[in-house]
């Protein structure tokens, strides 16, 4: 009976089980959650969610015919929504009636939508608050007194604005600016037009009070204060970081919210902010995870007798203190465009390469080596392809990652670092030591010139021209010269960096990432044999495995956003992808008050065990550079810069060009296209007992500070267009880089 | 360095040298090493070598006995000739010694097998 009943069963009623049994699994997976079989006050309506243009008061619309709801909950990029009836029958009524309803389109959203729903016992876990909070986060609950907040609720004059651009009705809250005004077409504040009313002195006591904690160093000069009526909210986003210092205050006042914080790694913390709570961003919690309100009627709180009860929001007001950065030597700077910064000429500008280019590597070769062992996936496929027999060269190879991926192609290796080149050759790789601007390769011979991550060392634009200039000489006509270089923008299109991807990993994924590896490398020519590399890094290096990758976040969109390839600045100690420490060394007698900051964080080791599972995979260093760099964020300021060098004339040199140029912070927009990025250098003799005693000279002595110019949107290509005989086949970013590939064009 | 690199470099990067090719070899050390032999892998590189500048280069290093003063005209299913060509090419490793520009005289040292070519800034 059973199987002709199945048989029985009509197209569309097939239809929805198939759909339920994809949102079931998707459900589980992604959020947790099993769909039930029996009836609950529960509804999980796939195709009612944010993600397929369906809105809250459409779903209201239709679901409320069949009783009445505690709260629809809209998740952020789901295609699904909850509807939480007050009964059950009620969820069933509309479950019989709603199941397979298409909804039809509207001006807003191009397509109709068909619903899908199911019974579900709870709602995903992310939207209920969590006691645990993103690193760097500091809730302190009852921060005021209710009658302070009421007065200072009172304060605010919502109906006469004093000033025009003090006041604004967002779409979905409403803001008023302080002290300067957030612009947010610019997600900026302009330092040099501030406004004519500062922070209300009524507020003196919240920063006085919030400033004795201790969390926070920079007495606050800008004041945003939001409103937001119930089902109102704020997409996620990151307080732009190049706009604000470390730091942010939140006092929340009025109703509860639940804030969401999200990691880009996908980790969802739910916070919930009572009300005359101070809420303070530190570190990773204000540059890496985005917060948001998501737009809701009520927020799934802790009830008093244990267990979740649901809360109506109500008017909430929100005051947020930040203090704004102030950089206005570097903002000249960045106005003055592409030009080069102020490099007298061109000898200057090889002396500066010298001091900050090729001295560090040499310098720092062998660390940086041992950090640097997966290729690009992009250039990595780029060689794989080639047809078999191509000649090609690689100019600034470095210890030579990419001269052993295709066993079926010639490549010899160019770096301007003997350190460098001498691994190359020890790995058996046909490699030279050789300056790009006078590449001594025969001219026309090559199919292929590739030149990863060196045009950015080249100080001044005419040396960048040549550079290129050299790369397409040694190619033959209609040979191709593939160039990257890092880009000034490290966040586009919103995407998500495969860099802040990466962070998260689970000893599954690893273990694939690693085989994969393995198994490129085998297929690869030479015998370089990579695991037994691998093994001797972590047992040489004994504690750690730096980095490759500098990561910036960069955020004119102020949403989160870091990532690329390069260089980076901090040693890190892991175990099992926690990280222990950094060491970020800048300490000196002429560094300023906020930079002494910096020196707090001379944290290093404190126990490392060597993880098998950890060490000598890229990704997993990368992801534990991104996590600690946060912690060891510094100020932007120009300080002098200690090399280990004992020559007095270099010394004064790079004295001269620290004044110039701007140490670039980790993990931070780029705010000035020529800048010094620091390398640590991990000292194989130090243990852990002798760290914490290690005088700040040592430390000095082991940070190189690399010059970068960064490469803003369309620089590269309109660099390549000066050149003769350059065609730009194609030009893309890649992973916080800009390529481009060139054709060498044939005369006629 | 491999022969098959010093076929490729040239000194032409020092102001006023025109073609700079092919460099002359002062050895000092020479190795051969055994390296396995991909027929394909060579008979797809030799139309890229420069032959005359093969000879002259094994020759420097005193390993051109034997060695084909021509590329054989069937070099691509010439075993013998692709045996000999793998040897000078890929097994003879310059360790240390002298490179020199056929215009100049200029010397690029070549030390633990890697050529040094950089020069000083007034050279360029």
């Amino acid at each position: 009976m059973a199987a002709l009943k199945d048989t029985k069963l009509g197209k569309t009623e097939k239809k929805l089980k198939k759909k339920q049994s994809r949102l079931r699994r998707t459900l589980l997976k992604h959020d947790g959650i099993e769909i039930q079989d029996k009836p609950t006050k529960i509804l999980c309506v796939n195709n009612a969610g944010l993600d397929t243009g369906v809105t809250r008061d459409e779903v209201f619309e239709v679901f409320c015919k069949y009783g009445e709801t505690d709260d629809i909950m809209m998740l952020p990029k789901k295609p699904y929504c909850f509807v939480c009836y007050k009964l059950v029958e009620n969820a069933e009524e509309a479950y019989i009636h709603l199941n397979g309803y298409t909804i039809p389109a509207t001006d807003t959203r191009k397509s109709s939508c068909t619903f899908y729903i199911s019974f579900v016992s709870k709602v995903p876990e992310s939207l209920s608050p969590s006691n645990k909070l993103p690193p760097g986060l500091i809730l302190l609950p009852d921060f005021i007194s209710e009658e302070y907040g009421q007065r200072l609720l009172d304060s605010i004059n919502w109906k006469e604005p004093t000033f025009q651009a003090q006041q604004r009705d967002l779409k979905h809250r409403r803001v008023k600016h302080y002290g300067f005004e957030f612009k947010y077409g610019i997600n900026n504040v302009d330092p040099d037009d501030p406004l004519p009313d500062g922070i209300p002195t009524i507020c003196n006591d919240v920063i006085k009070q919030a400033l004795q904690t201790g969390h926070v160093k920079f007495t606050p000069d800008q004041l945003t204060i939001n409103q937001y009526e119930p089902g109102q909210g704020i997409p996620p986003h990151v307080d732009t970081p190049s706009a604000f210092e470390d730091g942010i205050m939140s006092l929340s006042l009025g109703s509860q919210v639940v804030m969401d914080f999200r990691h880009p790694d996908g980790q969802h913390l739910s916070v919930l902010l009572p009300p005359c709570s101070l809420l303070i961003m530190t570190g990773e919690s204000r540059y890496v995870w985005s917060h948001g309100i998501t737009p809701c009627k009520s927020d799934i709180i802790p009830a008093p007798g244990g267990g979740l009860t649901l809360a109506p929001r109500g008017l909430r007001t929100s005051f947020t203190f930040r203090k704004i950065t102030r950089v206005k030597e570097s903002r000249k700077l960045e106005e003055r465009d592409c030009k080069q910064c102020d490099l007298e000429n061109d000898a200057a500008a090889a002396e500066l390469e010298k001091l900050h280019v090729h001295q560090v590597y040499d310098n720092i070769a062998d660390h940086f080596s041992g950090t640097r062992h997966s290729p690009w996936p992009r250039i990595f496929e780029f060689l794989k392809q080639l047809p078999a027999g191509s000649l090609v060269a690689d100019i600034g190879c470095g210890n030579g990652k990419y001269l052993g991926v295709n066993n079926q192609i010639c490549m010899i290796g160019s770096d301007r670092s003997q350190n460098l080149v001498k691994i190359c050759q020890e790995r058996n790789y046909l490699a030279i030591v050789s300056d790009i601007l006078s590449i001594p390769l025969r001219t026309e011979s090559f199919d292929v010139a590739i030149c990863i991550a060196v045009i950015h060392h080249l100080s001044t634009k005419d040396r960048r021209l040549r550079a290129l200039s050299e790369l397409l000489r040694i190619v033959r006509p209609k040979g191709k010269v593939l160039v990257y270089v890092w880009a000034m923008e490290q966040e586009l299109h919103q995407v998500k960096s495969k860099y802040l991807k990466e962070k998260h990993f689970d000893d599954k994924t690893e273990q694939t990432l690693l085989s994969c590896d393995q198994q490129e490398v085998e297929k690869s020519a030479g015998s370089y044999n990579y695991l037994g590399e691998m093994t001797r890094l972590q047992s040489e290096s004994e504690a750690c495995t730096a980095f490759i990758r500098e990561d910036k976040k960069c955020s004119a969109t102020e949403s989160p956003n870091i990532q690329s390839f390069h260089e980076c600045t901090d040693t890190v100690e892991s175990q099992n992808h926690k990280v222990f420490t950094i060491t970020h060394g800048h300490s000196n007698k002429e560094v300023t008050e906020s930079s002494n900051k910096a020196t707090d964080h001379h944290i290093m080791v404190d126990h490392f065990v060597p993880s098998s599972s950890s060490i000598g995979n890229e990704n997993a260093c990368v992801a534990m550079e991104k996590m600690v760099s946060l912690d060891t964020k510094q100020t932007d300021l120009q300080i002098d810069l200690v090399n280990g060098c004992t020559d007095s004339q270099s010394e004064k040199d790079k004295k001269k060009w620290a004044k110039r140029l701007e140490v670039h912070v980790n993990r931070t927009q780029f705010k000035q296209q020529d800048i010094l990025v620091p390398w640590q250098l991990k000292n194989k003799n130090q243990n852990n007992k002798d760290i914490k005693s290690e005088n700040d000279e040592c430390k000095d002595a082991n940070t190189f500070h690399r010059f970068y110019h960064v490469f803003k949107r369309g620089e590269l290509e309109a660099l390549c267009r000066e050149l003769e005989h350059c065609k730009v086949v194609n030009s893309y970013y890649d992973q916080g880089n800009w390529a481009v590939m060139l054709e060498k064009v044939v005369e006629i | 360095m491999k022969l098959i690199t010093h076929n490729m470099l040239t000194s032409n990067i020092i102001k006023g040298v025109t073609k700079g090719y092919p460099l002359g070899i002062i050895p000092r050390k020479v190795e051969v090493k055994d390296v396995d032999y991909n027929p394909e892998f060579l008979a797809r590189m030799i139309p890229n070598m420069d032959w005359s500048a093969v000879c002259k280069a094994a020759k420097d290093v005193g390993h051109d006995e034997g060695l084909p003063k021509e590329i054989a005209p069937n070099f691509t299913e010439n075993d013998e000739f692709l045996k000999a060509a793998h040897h000078v090419l890929l097994e003879i490793d310059v360790v240390e010694g002298d490179l020199v520009c056929p215009e100049t005289g200029r010397k690029f040292p070549v030390s633990n097998g890697v050529p040094n070519m950089l020069l000083k800034e007034e050279e360029a």
